[in-house]
């Protein structure tokens, strides 16, 4: 395979202390991250180059409790619960890929390239961001080498705006290449704000689902958890996007675009923790984390955790004392 | 033209609250010694907070708080910063044991701003080597446990993570310790190291503190006892304070932590610190710094106060 990424992680440490190694060293079921550290351009703000590097720190300071446990081991003083870090899981860090400053076409096509390769090998690709319009290319790479799979976008966004002339409405694209057009297996949660009337239109045509993040406030956690699960029955296979700018700008201001009335972290991670879709994972996308933009660190640590909630059971397990 | 109304720049050199400057002569029973710590360099977190002493001497002025009456108790010396040596951790326990003991001496009590938690044992082994004759508690305040297991002391002798483990050593056992505020996310092994001793998640003292130092007094054997209180930052979950442990998002208020300081004030606290803050040594930086101010200043209220309790 052509060489895509870069020799070493830009990073001090790989992701949740996987073992640094090339893409031929992917066996079934292993969890595959690489970074694509791809600024966001005009006219949002700029930073998103960063996010691979403070989401593998943030992930590892989101994880010391586990890793101060000799066994690996926390426990909840108010569930009495115990819950196991699994390090035995096969978890490999790829790096980031090379010479990838901003989203062009030629971006899209290594991480395209990439995602198909960790999943013709049997790995689950997590994909670590970089702007949100590098989904494209993972989106392109799973759709490459698998059929059918559901949607699940977590943004306060309802698509991804056209820039630099890139064909780059994610979520549209989507539709083009389905079989059925009429009935695309898509699921956003935590949209805010005012959105283009065409991208409302294009998920309606497309009996696309859509929980706002005003409905989770107003009526709680539950109703995007069952609105998962029930997505989760009808889908054996999920792709998961988490967009840090689903979050809050009070809590997590280290995104490209400003969202006021977003969720909280504590409401994003409850979500994704209680959806519970970790064994219909296809592939992971996260993005638009622009940590130099939040002095206090939030987004990235916030996010991370959202990560970790996702992955649910391939990395953790419950025990009994 | 009062003090108040100056500019910023045109005040003289500031104290923690505007209390007096003073010196180890200054100091004797009843009063307060307000110490910063610049040390960070063991902490295994994000470095940063030996600013957090510089910080709060601003963010007290009254200028800046925007409320006269922030001042606390008349009692209160700045006594400057603490010795350290940033790269040498033998000699910083050593003269950090050294400077506490020789404050304690005075019958003044020692607050510390700023700084590690890594640093504390040192100051508590100086106050316990000060006051030999009454047992001393520890009243930890924190997201963290910190009890792992202590390995090779000498090589890495001031260490975060086990920085509880070195205080229940200091002070007679787990039994002496007790945590307020603890994470839903703690290793399994620093909980069995703490069976004997009172835990309270955050949540719990969320919903209410009723009763909280009776029951912490009655797992005391011996009534006659003093109190150490260590406040880290990261007990907080508000978003817009910095601290040196990863945002979970869960924790305590500020109201609910100072509720939960003053209301500790019912025992006989003879020793604080208030570690973990890292500022933002910006404009923004300075709302957070005002809130820890006010953390800080029912810390010293609570120090001040005769306790009702163990009397």
């Amino acid at each position: 395979m052509t060489k895509l990424m870069s020799e070493s992680t830009t990073a001090s440490t790989t992701y949740a202390g996987f073992s640094e190694t090339n893409i031929e060293e992917v066996s079934q079921g292993s969890i595959v991250v690489f970074g694509v550290p791809a600024d966001s351009t005009l006219p949002r703000r700029s930073g998103c180059s960063n996010g691979p590097k403070a989401l593998r720190r943030a992930t590892m300071g989101a994880l010391a409790c586990y890793f101060n446990s000799p066994s690996k081991t926390v426990v909840s003083l108010d569930s009495g619960k115990a819950t196991r870090f699994r390090s035995e899981v096969i978890g490999i860090d790829l790096g980031d890929l090379a010479d990838c400053t901003e989203v062009t076409i030629d971006t899209l096509k290594q991480v395209e390239q990439v995602t198909a390769g960790v999943h013709e090998q049997g790995g689950l690709p997590v994909l670590l961001g970089g702007d949100g319009r590098i989904l494209e290319g993972l989106i392109a790479g799973l759709q490459s080498s698998t059929s059918e799979f559901g949607l699940l976008v977590i943004s306060n966004r309802l698509d991804i705006p056209r820039v630099n002339g890139l064909a780059s409405k994610a979520l549209s694209s989507l539709m083009t290449v389905r079989t059925n057009p009429e009935n695309y297996p898509l699921l956003v949660i935590g949209a805010n704000g005012i959105q283009p009337y065409e991208n409302w239109k294009g998920i309606e045509d497309i009996q696309g689902n859509v929980i706002s993040a005003e409905i989770i406030h107003e009526q709680g956690v539950e109703v995007a958890v069952n609105a998962i699960q029930q997505f989760g029955l009808q889908n054996k296979q999920i792709l998961c996007v988490i967009d840090a700018g689903v979050l809050d700008t009070g809590y997590a201001a280290g995104t490209p675009g400003l969202n006021v009335g977003g969720l909280t972290p504590l409401q994003l991670t409850d979500i994704l923790s209680k959806a519970n879709v970790a064994s219909q994972l296809l592939g992971i996308g996260v993005t638009n984390v622009a940590p130099l933009l939040d002095a206090r660190g939030h987004s990235q640590y916030a996010t991370a955790q959202a990560l970790l909630a996702v992955l649910g059971e391939r990395l953790f397990e419950e025990m009994s004392l | 033209m009062s003090s108040v109304d100056l500019p910023v720049s045109m005040l003289s050199v500031p104290s923690f609250f505007g209390a007096p400057i003073g010196d180890i002569e200054d100091l004797s029973e009843g009063k307060i010694a307000v110490a910063g710590l610049f040390c960070d360099h063991f902490s295994e977190g994000e470095p940063g907070a030996r600013y957090a002493a510089r910080q709060l001497r601003y963010a007290s002025l009254p200028v800046l708080t925007h409320r006269p009456n922030i001042a606390p108790a008349n009692n209160t010396i700045d006594v400057g910063e603490l010795n350290i040596f940033p790269i040498e951790p033998q000699k910083t326990l050593s003269i950090l044991k050294e400077q506490s003991f020789r404050i304690h001496q005075t019958g003044a009590k020692l607050l510390t701003l700023g700084g590690d938690y890594s640093l504390i044992p040192a100051l508590v082994s100086g106050q316990l080597q000060a006051r030999p004759d009454r047992d001393l508690n520890i009243i930890r305040i924190s997201r963290n446990l910190d009890a792992a297991e202590i390995s090779n002391p000498q090589k890495k002798p001031l260490s975060r993570s086990c920085a509880t483990r070195q205080l229940g050593e200091h002070c007679g056992g787990s039994k002496s310790i007790t945590l307020l505020g603890v994470s839903d996310s703690n290793p399994l092994e620093e909980f069995e190291y703490l069976a004997d001793s009172f835990v309270r998640s955050a949540q719990q003292l969320s919903t209410s503190l009723s009763g909280l130092t009776a029951q912490i007094l009655k797992g005391v054997p011996d009534k006659n006892v003093n109190f150490y209180l260590s406040v880290d930052i990261d007990v907080l979950a508000l978003p817009s304070i910095r601290s040196n442990s990863a945002y979970t998002g869960t924790g305590l208020t500020p109201k609910q932590l100072t509720s939960l300081i003053l209301e500790l004030g019912k025992l006989p606290i003879i020793g604080a610190d208030v570690t973990g803050y890292i500022p933002d040594l910006d404009i923004s930086g300075s709302a957070a710094s005002v809130t820890v101010a006010e953390i800080v200043k029912s810390v010293i209220e609570t120090m001040s106060q005769e306790s009702a309790l163990c009397r």
